[in-house]
């Protein structure tokens, strides 16, 4: 009998920690996205991952309202690539979607500039269930001095006791993340300046770093495997940065080696109608606005180019 | 790794589940594995150096038990105090090895006994070098004999539910005094004893008594935590501490503070010098000797020295006013079995103890006649004003500090009278639960760990 009772008082433990863990913990918008997908895994039509320039862009409200493809957004400010590859394989499995879209900007920065911040990489793990594909994640960002935290955000985040109101506010504000906007980030502000799209014309390349080659293909097979259509695809941005520019020209280059569809949605600014000095918020980000026009444009180029006439609802 | 860490009590869980998983013939081998991967934990050159030391200890035995003469003890009790100072001066020092200083005292008395016929050299260095590095003593100690430790370690012990309750308990307790008590005490001690501090009169006052409170919990819930796991397999290790602030004198407080040491200090430096045998001027020095010694075994600084001589000093004026004391407490007619009497009593000790904390704690003896000179001011309005709050512990924190030292206090009281995980064991399953599951997740809310916490390493660990 004492044994059954300590079974129950670890039981009653793991509970009231599960619970802990999760009041205590920091709350961001961002980590609200991840969270709400976890809380509500369903099936979606398209899956996306990538940094900022993939949350502020698609918008799945108007994926949905444009084609009737549902769709949920998987990102954080400066989400390295082994993260969007383990967050879409998560997500692979539990959504079996149709389209898995990827930021291309992930393969064509350095190395370096996708170190990812801790806060970042907590907005991801805190809230993210212990599966295997999260464990895989956490040892391809091996960080030795806070692994910890990531398994247990608590050792992180139980300081908070001290603003302990203020956070159940943000967990009742999680419910409403919940039903609003699958991942997209809105956003009101205006840039207001002119100024010239990113345009990736022939010329010099410059090797992408071995990880970004590896984890391409690694897309490529997550994709297959799953019967699912792999996008890459390029942000509306303003990137003056010429070195850049060689690595998306690898970056196209292997793409189409590859059979991978590639949507430059720089190219296509025009067509959808996006007007520099009113759509973006700031040189790299669109705005809600100018998201729901680039969303419509994609919605029409997956429904017609990679699934057909429509989404799963149709 | 460190002590507070999500790693070391996985590592707890291994090797009690190794240990208890394990046929009885293997498990003190599963103890020894597990002791020496604790230490590989921390580089291979600590490891290299404990393995150095402890082959001299084992071939030192063998000698020593054989010889006639007391040089082969002289020569491995000198190589090992050589290897301790080296370590001890940092201008010479390569590495210094986890609890070093816990480990030489207790080689010392391996060898020491074996000298003195009290016990056999050990034959087999496995179970010698379990019993030098068994991992919960590594640490801060307590320091354990050879005859009272060994043939525990090398016991094969059944699993026990109940002592596994017990030891988690007491751990429990352990990370509660170290994470909630002594590093959030800490905070303030740290802000007040740093070398540009601008604290004065009851601001040092405060920071003298977090200090003091600091020291007490972080050593004492170390040593539980270590009593903790080796209880939890069936292994009794000494107590240590005796709730060392309810000391009624300073003799007392030595009685019941860091009490392997003093214990060891009296078989192995007071006695051979001759004790109390050989007149009152040597009994004096003999005390001066030891209390010297006992400041330098905490560190080569001169405040080291100085926090010891005081307390060899406290002891001798005890000695030579106890008469006239005596004849005052006489002639005054003053009731010595009234709660107020011994209120004072502990009163007077304490504030004796907490004065010569001053000197070991500060970073340098003019530092802390620094912090005496501030301690003259005269500030009471600090209290009231909040300015106590601006030296590293805000008003949350204090509030959490309070209530738990008034938790640790009621709880030392009880353990005075009665044990109370015995009572606590008594108790209707709910009753427990609830000090259970207060115990647990008070520590993990309000504990001082973690990143950005600045989490304190234990304070004799460097010792």
């Amino acid at each position: 009998m004492k044994y059954v009772r300590a079974l129950i008082f670890l039981l009653l433990v793991g509970l009231l920690f599960t619970w802990v863990d999760k009041v205590l913990a920091y709350k961001t918008q961002y980590e609200g996205s991840i969270a709400s997908y976890f809380r509500h895994p369903r099936a979606y039509d398209v899956i996306a991952v990538g940094p900022s320039y993939i949350f502020n862009t698609i918008s799945p409200a108007a994926l949905q309202a444009r084609r009737g493809l549902s769709a949920y957004v998987l990102g954080t400010p400066t989400q390295p690539i082994e993260i969007s590859y383990y967050l879409a394989e998560e997500a692979m499995k539990r959504s079996r979607p149709k389209v898995l879209i990827v930021g291309a900007t992930m393969f064509a920065f350095s190395e370096k500039q996708f170190e990812c911040k801790d806060e970042h990489l907590h907005n991801v793990f805190d809230l993210w269930p212990l599966t295997c594909e999260k464990l895989a994640c956490l040892s391809a960002v091996y960080r030795p001095e806070a692994l910890e935290t990531y398994l247990v955000p608590l050792e992180k985040y139980h300081g908070n006791w001290k603003t302990l109101d203020e956070r159940i506010y943000r967990i009742k504000r999680h419910k409403e993340w919940d039903q609003a906007e699958h991942g997209h980030h809105m956003s009101d502000k205006v840039y207001g300046k002119e100024f010239e799209l990113l345009n990736i014309t022939e010329g010099e390349e410059t090797p992408l770093w071995d990880e970004a080659v590896r984890y391409l293909d690694r897309f490529q097979s997550l994709a297959e495997r799953y019967d699912a259509k792999l996008l890459l695809l390029t942000t509306p941005l303003n990137d003056i940065r010429e070195f850049r520019w060689a690595r998306y020209r690898t970056l196209y280059r292997l793409a189409r080696e590859r059979g991978i569809p590639l949507l430059d949605l720089n190219k296509h600014a025009d067509q959808f109608g996006l007007v520099v000095t009113e759509d973006f918020q700031d040189l790299s980000h669109l705005n809600t606005k100018g998201a729901h026009k680039a969303s419509r444009f994609l919605a029409d180029y997956i429904a017609e180019n990679l699934i057909g006439s429509g989404g799963a609802d149709e | 790794m460190a002590i507070v860490s999500l790693w070391f009590v996985l590592f707890c869980c291994g090797t009690l589940c190794g240990y208890f998983l394990m046929p009885r013939p293997v498990k003190p081998w599963v103890l020894l594995a597990f002791s020496l991967g604790f230490y590989g934990f921390f580089g291979f050159l600590p490891f290299l150096y404990i393995g150095l030391s402890a082959l001299s200890i084992y071939l030192g035995g063998l000698i020593i038990e054989k010889s006639k003469t007391k040089l082969p003890l002289y020569l491995c009790v000198g190589f090992n105090l050589l290897l301790l100072v080296s370590v001890k001066i940092p201008s010479v020092s390569l590495v210094v090895p986890l609890g070093i200083s816990f480990y030489t005292l207790q080689a010392i008395s391996y060898l020491v006994d074996v000298s003195r016929g009290t016990i056999s050299a050990e034959r087999n260095p496995a179970r010698l070098a379990l019993y030098l590095m068994f991992f919960p003593t590594i640490m801060q100690g307590p320091i354990s004999r050879y005859g009272q430790l060994a043939p525990q370690l090398w016991a094969p012990h059944r699993f026990d539910y109940d002592a596994l309750k017990s030891g988690l308990m007491l751990m429990l307790w352990g990370f509660f005094k170290k994470m909630v008590i002594a590093d959030r005490a800490a905070m303030l001690a740290n802000g007040v004893f740093a070398a540009d501090s601008t604290a004065e009169g009851f601001v040092v006052l405060l920071g003298v008594l977090a200090y003091s409170l600091q020291i007490y919990a972080d050593f004492s819930g170390c040593v539980d935590i270590s009593r903790g796991i080796a209880e939890a397999m069936g292994i009794d290790l000494i107590r240590n501490f005796n709730h060392p602030y309810l000391a009624t004198s300073v003799k007392d407080f030595w009685h019941r503070w860091h009490i392997s040491l003093s214990s060891w200090l009296k078989d192995y430096v007071y006695i051979p010098l001759g004790g109390n045998r050989k007149g009152a001027f040597r009994k004096y020095l003999n005390i001066l000797i030891v209390f010297a010694v006992s400041g330098l075994w905490h560190g080569t600084g001169i405040n080291f020295f100085i926090w010891g001589l005081l307390h060899g000093l406290y002891q001798v004026a005890d000695g030579l006013t106890a008469k006239l004391r005596a004849k005052i407490v006489a002639v005054a007619k003053v009731d010595q079995t009234v709660l107020s009497f011994r209120l004072a009593q502990r009163l007077w000790t304490f504030a004796l103890v907490a004065f010569a904390w001053i000197f070991f704690r500060a970073p340098t003896f003019s530092d802390a006649c620094s912090l005496l000179r501030r301690l003259l001011s005269f500030n009471p309005w600090v209290l009231t004003d909040g300015s106590y709050l601006t030296f590293g512990l805000d008003a949350k924190d204090f509030d959490v500090l309070v209530l738990s030292t008034t938790a640790l206090f009621v709880v030392s009281l009880m353990q005075e009278r009665f044990s109370v995980r015995a009572a606590l064991s008594r108790q209707a399953l709910w009753f427990r639960w609830t000090i259970y599951l207060l115990g647990i997740f008070g520590t993990l809310i309000f504990g001082v760990y973690g990143p950005g916490c600045n989490a304190a390493q234990f304070i004799y660990m460097q010792f």
